[in-house]
């Protein structure tokens, strides 16, 4: 029997998608499952800007990836580290002053390092940064012209330039575009994303 | 075109070995419900949409599909590693194994190759976003039941995953069905065919 909840559930390995996506938090106000009506977004803003569709001002947008509290229930296994510390903050991120929350940064133990950054760590928050950019993708296809999740879009392009450049530059490229190294193809040489690996 | 990120979309991490698994879950790589024909379905219809939004939503889809076609096929390859014969001798395993050993090959459970007799591609925009509609509903039921045949929360965590985005997409097209119906005639959906009639008016 199926006990299980999918769509507030927290995921193991670290990645903790929220509770549910950042696009139900946008859609929350009109969208119902289906043939809904046109989601209602309210009254054209006041302040005189041209977006087309009310700008709701709610304070913090709420993010895909949760926060630290809600990332740490994890089907009983503590910490994103496998040392178990806990968390501080990650000095390879570069800091940046969006109001989108930070993802959990994880210990720093060295777990998964290489030239001084995790880079398991690393990879992990770059698989949460495009998964929410994919979710705001896929609403802004059928909603070009919504502005809120136009910004958000911007925000998460903004944070996934620095979380990819920080990745290519210290532990291999993530395309074939991004080979950084002038001396080694590094495209061929890191392992294929399908191998068994600890953490 | 497609540029390949050399990434899983979500983690797969699975510590045990188990063929047995990997014969019910290889129906989402080749299967009647699985990956491969929700990405071939997807990729082929936008050619004839009409509709921007359409067209680039059945873009993104697509590609999404593929990239958890390349999860189920990590699964897959880390369900099959470090076998031994007698893993294999007198299981379902090894009427697969006989004549692919642990490639990856797109086949149903039932050990049918993957055919695209399963994708609906009609060039009609309702037609073809119903198809997709009951292709999600379809792919989330194939979840639901290797959730039920399978217990290791390392295998059942990426399924999970991959349940829940079917869902998420079946949203998603049910939004476009409906943005669609509001520009075609009220009175009669079916008036004319905006992916051919148009097309051939302006001609």
């Amino acid at each position: 029997m199926m006990n299980h909840k999918y769509v507030r559930a927290p995921y193991a390995h670290g990645l903790n998608y929220g509770g549910y996506t950042g696009l139900q938090r946008l859609e929350r106000k009109g969208y119902d499952h289906g043939f809904a009506t046109r989601p209602d977004f309210g009254q054209p803003s006041q302040n005189g800007n041209a977006c087309p569709l009310n700008r709701n001002r709610r304070a913090g947008h709420s993010m895909p990836f949760g926060d630290s509290a809600r990332s740490s229930e994890r089907f009983g296994r503590g910490s994103i580290c496998g040392c178990g510390r806990s968390s501080h903050g990650n000095q390879t991120v570069p800091a940046q002053s969006v109001d989108i929350p930070s993802i959990e940064e994880g210990c720093g133990c060295g777990c998964g390092e290489q030239n001084g950054t995790n880079c398991d760590k690393l990879l992990k928050q770059i698989q949460t940064v495009d998964f929410a950019l994919y979710e705001v993708i896929l609403y802004l296809d059928a909603y070009p012209d919504h502005c809120e999740a136009l910004e958000l879009y911007h925000k998460l392009v903004a944070r996934r330039k620095g979380l990819w450049a920080s990745y290519e530059e210290a532990c291999g490229p993530l395309t074939a575009m991004g080979n950084v190294s002038t001396t080694s193809w590094d495209w061929v040489k890191s392992p294929a994303p399908w191998e068994y690996s600890q953490n | 075109m497609w540029i390949y990120e050399k990434k899983l979309q979500y983690p797969v991490k699975i510590k045990n070995p188990d063929p047995q698994a990997a014969q019910i879950i290889i129906s989402q790589l080749g299967g009647p419900d699985g990956e491969l024909a929700a990405s071939m379905r997807y990729l082929h219809q936008r050619y004839s949409m009409p509709d921007k939004k359409v067209v680039g939503l059945l873009t993104d889809i697509g590609t999404e599909e593929l990239a958890h076609l390349e999860i189920i096929a990590a699964i897959l390859y880390q369900l099959t590693r470090n076998l031994k014969e007698e893993d294999i001798a007198g299981t379902p395993f090894a009427t697969y194994f006989v004549d692919h050993t642990t490639g990856l090959y797109p086949v149903a459970a039932s050990g049918v190759p993957f055919d695209m007799k399963y994708v609906g591609i009609k060039g009609d925009v309702i037609a073809d976003l119903n198809e997709d509609l009951a292709a999600e509903q379809k792919a989330r039921v194939t979840y639901d039941n290797i959730l039920r045949l399978v217990d290791d929360p390392d295998i059942k965590d990426p399924i999970k995953f991959l349940r829940e985005r079917e869902l998420v997409h079946y949203q998603r097209f049910a939004d476009a069905l409906r943005m669609t119906q509001d520009t075609l005639n009220a009175k009669n959906f079916y008036a004319y065919n905006p992916a051919f009639d148009t097309a051939r008016l302006k001609g």
